[in-house]
């Protein structure tokens, strides 16, 4: 592990300040919980330039690095917007949960290097689904959009996903357990992916990208918001998107750039060298009714069906690009 | 602390194993990155807490720690003195609170989500309902114990059932109310660092989950050998504040016999 | 006599019935939100689906599986080395400062490394079952052993009883009160961390569903789930004092 010696927040004033808001300004105060990746730079380089204040927004963001406790929250009044991955999403609105899209967040790139990837043991010889049936595959979670992605691959390249037993691994310790043989293959997503096969690079490899093999560019995460909330303030949640998308802008073009690395790891903590070998997401600014029906889709291939309201009746005007 | 003046074998022994710990991880017998030698855990300890941020987080967990310890710790205090001395309320409520208690506090946490969110206001709740069982257990069981002739002078003087518990029965059973406390007060540090690492951006449990994440090995085994050393210093401090605080107790004791 | 037990529940069931028909009409009036707190009759109905189906037998199994495991083996160590602790001054003053420093560690923040050590499966489980266990258990048998009756061990020693021989039978049935005094505490902890190891680790037992359940905004499910894990909670302890009666019955009340 290397030392860190440069405090994450120092680096930040490498950063250009916005100007200050508007004085005499009272700024709306937006609770956003987000977890601790690279999809939520956007939100981060937003506020880090002012562009929320200048909105008039003030963001206060709560990390929740463990388990999907945001939607909870959200249902309990305790957030007004909600980073989460769009199975999860999906799954709070199939029990009748009223969560509504306000803006995209994340999702897959067209081409190589993606932000999931499949590793397993060298010379283990597993390489697709079939290979793996009746073995152990891991995933950080159950039923969530990483989960479904593997299982799309699992199925794409020939295997039955109902042979293939999951097992839950935290991504920190996934490369631990698959180098030693508790599990046969991994489900990573970014930075753990390209961390393995650092720390782990000759022990593992990676056999796949999922989502370019199965959905090339699909959709990843988004940011959700309370319909009644929408209702009642839409204009605050727009206030939210503009700033949020000057921070997509910015974001997108310095991508690699090491004003974005110390970005990400100011709030992420992972250390810039390990950044810089770590692919970035697709960061979209809008949510299609087209994407959502196609996770709608593949979850009901996986067990996650049921009924679902048009996916165009869940998108808030903001989100439609 | 006595260990301490004389360096004995158990000493040697720590010593040891932690030697075993820096050897077996510069050697990399684990075979993992995930295994830092001790050196630089205790570098990564020094940094982040000279740096001002471990410090300011272990504030916060341990004003929820106490927040918690206290609130719940009253409420088992107040409740184990109604039961003990009103056996009607007991009969009413035990049961509901008897079912409350075996739940396991992890599998409570979910629920409490939904209606008291993710932050201070869910903690402490969790970290009360945790210290609330022994507490009340003890009381009632010290209140048991309290001299019946203690209970039959206040009948006799025709003093109130509040000025009874407050002056004569909690006093006599406040030794057993300091063991409960102390039971409490270790299974409250490991509540509230385990209620941090599920959700928030607070405290020391967070910091710990964070640098899992962000795969900072060093930094998460630093939080652990701070978490034991609190641990362990909290049931030093408390042992010797219960000794001052009962001390008046003991002398009363001494004198009685 | 069971009229009368029976009777002596009664004003506790009431009040949890009418807990449970507050909640209810709580719901119906839209005062609780149902998305959040779905009413204790869904609740019921769900419950009753779970146990009719025999749905929950293999996810409580597991669960209890896990706790006795962790528990036996937990026990057993800490009876071990608190006896052992208690009796010989030279192992007590090898290990007690490392039990003192290990004792307070949070056992949860424990989960990374053992994960590390132990992998994820069922040793992880188990290890960390025990490991919550195995302090109460060993820090009152200690405290059982050092109050042994000095005079009774002078006896022993006159009488040319062994070592195996005293502890067997003078030490351990004498410090027996406090070991399942210990023993009691730990059961609860027991379940405790089974529940949190399942959790954290992601596979079978009661709570991985209920995690489960919440992430999949199936409330009612949970709350069964969380039911059924309540009453295992409850059942335990009923079960331990029942045990402990019996174990101590045959001894005369000393105190």
């Amino acid at each position: 592990m290397t030392q860190i010696t440069r405090r994450a927040g120092l680096a930040l004033t490498a950063l250009p300040l916005a100007a200050p808001p508007l004085v005499g300004q009272t700024l709306t105060r937006l609770r956003v919980s987000v977890i601790p990746v690279t999809d939520v730079a956007p939100l981060h380089a937003a506020m880090r330039l002012g562009h929320f204040a200048a909105e008039g927004l003030e963001i206060d963001t709560s990390t929740t690095a463990g388990g999907a406790t945001g939607l909870p929250g959200l249902v309990a009044g305790q957030f007004r917007v909600v980073f989460s991955n769009t199975v999860s999403i999906l799954l709070g609105i199939r029990e009748g949960l009223d969560f509504r899209f306000v803006a995209g967040a994340a999702a897959g790139n067209p081409a190589p290097p993606d932000i999931f990837a499949i590793l397993t043991r060298k010379g283990s010889n597993i390489r697709s689904g079939r290979d793996l049936e009746g073995k152990r595959i891991a995933s950080n979670t159950r039923n969530n959009i990483v989960w479904l992605r593997g299982m799309a691959w699992v199925e794409k390249t020939g295997g039955d996903w109902r042979k293939v037993t999951t097992v839950e691994v935290p991504f920190p310790q996934m490369a631990d357990a698959l180098a030693a043989g508790q599990i046969d293959a991994g489900i990573f997503s970014e930075p753990f992916a390209s961390g393995a096969l650092v720390s782990h690079g000759e022990r593992l490899e990676r056999v796949a990208w999922p989502i370019i093999e199965t959905a090339p560019g699909a959709t990843v995460a988004q940011y959700v918001t309370m319909k009644d909330d929408l209702e009642r303030n839409g204009e605050v949640f727009e206030r939210f998107a503009r700033g949020l998308f000057k921070g997509v802008d910015w974001v997108n073009e310095r991508r690699h750039d090491p004003a974005l690395l110390d970005l990400i790891t100011a709030f992420s903590r992972v250390p810039v060298e390990r950044l810089r070998q770590t692919a970035l997401p697709t960061y979209p600014k809008a949510v299609t009714p087209a994407e959502v029906q196609e996770v709608i889709t593949t979850m009901a291939r996986f067990g996650m069906g049921g009924r679902f309201p048009a996916p165009a009746s869940l998108i808030f005007r903001t989100a439609n690009g | 602390m006595r260990a301490l003046a004389r360096p004995s074998s158990g000493f040697l022994l720590i010593l040891a194993l932690l030697l075993l710990w820096e050897v077996s991880a510069r050697f990399d017998w684990m075979n993992s990155p995930n295994w830092p030698p001790l050196s630089v855990v205790l570098a990564a300890l020094a940094r982040d807490s000279l740096g001002g941020e471990l410090p300011l987080l272990l504030g916060g967990t341990l004003w929820r720690m106490f927040a918690g310890l206290l609130a719940g710790g009253a409420a088992g205090v107040i409740v184990g003195l109604l039961f003990a001395s009103l056996p009607v309320t007991r009969r009413l409520f035990g049961l509901t609170v008897e079912l409350i208690r075996p739940i396991p506090i992890p599998a409570i946490i979910p629920p409490l989500v939904l209606f008291l969110g993710l932050d201070n206001t869910m903690k402490v709740t969790v970290v009360g309902l945790t210290a609330f069982f022994p507490v009340l257990t003890n009381t009632m069981q010290g209140v048991r114990a309290v001299e019946a002739d203690a209970l039959a002078m206040g009948r006799t003087f025709g003093i109130g059932f509040w000025r009874r518990s407050l002056h004569i029965v909690l006093p006599a059973c406040l030794p057993y109310v300091f063991a409960g406390f102390r039971v409490a007060l270790a299974l409250a540090l490991v509540v509230t660092v385990v209620a941090e690492m599920i959700a928030g951006e607070q405290g020391v449990g967070h910091y710990l989950v964070l640098m899992q994440f962000a795969g900072r090995a060093p930094e998460m085994y630093a939080t652990v050998i701070l978490l034991a050393v609190l641990g362990y210093g909290l049931n030093r401090g408390f042992l010797a504040f219960e000794r001052r605080a009962l001390h008046w107790y003991f002398a009363l004791g001494a004198q009685r016999n | 006599m069971l009229s009368r037990s029976v009777l002596s529940w009664l004003p506790g069931l009431l009040v949890l019935g009418l807990i449970l028909l507050g909640l209810e009409l709580a719901v119906e009036t839209g005062w609780v939100r149902r998305a959040l707190m779905p009413p204790p009759t869904a609740i019921a109905l769900t419950l009753w689906d779970l146990l009719a189906s025999g749905e929950f037998v293999a996810p409580l199994l597991s669960t209890m599986e896990l706790v006795f495991t962790g528990f036996a083996i937990g026990s057993a160590l800490g009876i071990a080395g608190g006896l052992a602790m208690g009796w010989f001054p030279a192992v007590f003053r090898l290990l007690e400062p490392l039990v003192e420093l290990m004792r307070p560690i949070p056992k949860a923040a424990l989960v990374p490394p053992l994960m590390l050590f132990l992998g994820i499966g069922t040793t992880m489980k188990v290890t960390s079952v025990a490991l919550a266990v195995l302090f109460p258990v060993l820090v009152n048998t200690l405290q059982g052993v050092r109050g042994t009756d000095r005079v009774m061990l002078d006896a022993a020693r006159t009488h040319g009883w062994g070592t195996a021989h005293t502890l067997r039978h003078l030490v351990l049935p004498a410090a027996l009160p406090f070991i399942l005094a210990g023993m009691r505490i730990s059961l609860g902890l027991a379940l405790v961390l089974a529940v949190l190891a399942e959790m954290l680790s992601g596979q079978g037992g009661l709570g991985f569903l209920i995690l489960d359940m919440q992430r999949s905004f199936l409330i009612r499910q949970m709350y069964a789930w969380l039911i059924i894990l309540a009453v295992l909670g409850l059942a335990l302890n009923g079960l331990f004092l029942l045990a402990e009666r019996r174990a101590l019955h045959w001894q005369p009340q000393s105190n």
